[in-house]
């Protein structure tokens, strides 16, 4: 498993490499939640099938994906959508769109009676859609093999989710786990203008 | 073999691979035109899903990533357009941006005007704009009843996924 200080590396080395115009695609750096994606993915086996976001660097690390393959997906412009059928890893750059994937999966799972179980991380905002709440729903109602772990930084891109819905529901069910954290980077790139 | 019948034989045949499931609304109870031509299809195939159209296709993607092969039915094309989403951003683009390859067959039609005219959300046909935005799922039209058993079988035999569109005026030849 890589240390917190490896993950922060990491991503400082992709940075530097955006920065240097190695990188011709947007980036979406992660930081900031190391220690909570650390104890999360302590829970999440090797065999276990994980669907992340455009912010997905960390998850692909953590689930095993070699850092090596991971850097040279993200210079050949494939950071927003990392994905490895051998790592059951997928990810995606439309908001809340691994939702109904991750439980039709789930679903599959529980259908051929495998043990492996199924995790899906999305964003404060996403949290707050209606797919989310429909594959919650469902999940719950199906006993399905299934947990969704919301990443919560208070923004969408640049827009508080708070001051956008006035509220943010907190769902009550016992597949949905939370964590908070301040992020490290802007929502994408690197927060400098960067030369082609 | 009336299209209607052609559709229920297809449907036969489909259910026939081990790996196909009937995925919907209207898959185990009736309401819906396409519902009678799932008579041939055992019980334990079919998926009554609720009404969540973007779910739906997100759920058959799923689904196919572990190697089924869903029939995702929407019985007419006014409502597929609500999954419209996971159609364009997902199962179709999947295939362009790594290794996975879900295959989907997915079923619609396009409402009937006659002998009861549908009314504008209910009798739509998006197939035209829908051969634009899709760049690997295949699209095909069954205009009349010879054409239906060869091309579903093609769409179960054939790689990639596959969206059929269905005529339900006739059902009524």
């Amino acid at each position: 498993m890589m240390t917190a200080e490896m993950l922060r590396t990491f991503e400082e080395t992709i940075a530097a490499d955006f920065e240097a115009a190695n990188i011709r695609a947007p980036v979406h750096l992660s930081g900031g939640n190391e220690t909570q994606l650390i104890e999360i993915f302590q829970d999440i086996a090797p065999e276990d099938w994980v669907f992340s976001t455009y912010r997905n660097h960390f998850h692909a690390l953590l689930h095993g994906l070699p850092a090596d393959w991971v850097r040279a997906q993200i210079h050949a412009g494939r950071s927003m959508f990392l994905s490895s059928p051998q790592h059951c890893f997928l990810s995606s750059a439309i908001v809340g769109g691994m939702l109904p994937i991750a439980v039709g999966v789930a679903a599959a799972l529980q259908r051929l009676g495998e043990t492996r179980h199924v995790w899906v991380f999305v964003g404060d905002m996403a949290a707050t859609t209606g797919a989310f709440h429909e594959a919650v729903q469902y999940a719950d109602g199906q006993d399905l093999p299934v947990h969704f772990v919301v990443e919560d930084n208070g923004f969408s891109t640049d827009s508080p989710t708070l001051e956008c819905w006035g509220k943010v529901p907190v769902s009550l069910s016992p597949r949905v786990r939370r964590y908070t954290y301040a992020r490290t980077w802007p929502h994408s790139n690197i927060g400098k203008w960067v030369n082609f | 073999m009336t299209y209607k019948e052609a559709l229920t034989a297809a449907m036969m045949r489909l259910a026939e691979h081990p790996r196909t499931l009937f995925v919907g609304q209207g898959m185990r109870f009736s309401g819906q035109m396409m519902f009678p031509t799932l008579q041939g299809v055992p019980m334990e195939k079919r998926i009554e899903l609720p009404v969540a159209e973007d779910f739906q296709m997100g759920f058959c993607t799923g689904l196919a990533l572990k190697g089924f092969i869903p029939i995702s039915v929407y019985p007419r094309w006014d409502f597929l357009l609500l999954a419209a989403n996971q159609l364009v951003n997902h199962l179709d683009k999947l295939p362009l941006m790594g290794d996975f390859r879900p295959k989907v067959i997915i079923r619609t039609g396009v409402g009937p005007q006659i002998p009861l005219d549908a009314g504008p959300q209910h009798t739509q046909n998006h197939t035209a704009a829908f051969r634009l935005m899709l760049k690997t799922v295949a699209v095909v039209e069954l205009m009349a009843a010879e054409e239906v058993l060869p091309c579903y079988q093609q769409a179960l035999a054939g790689e990639g996924s596959v969206l059929l569109i269905e005529h339900l005026e006739k059902y009524l030849a």
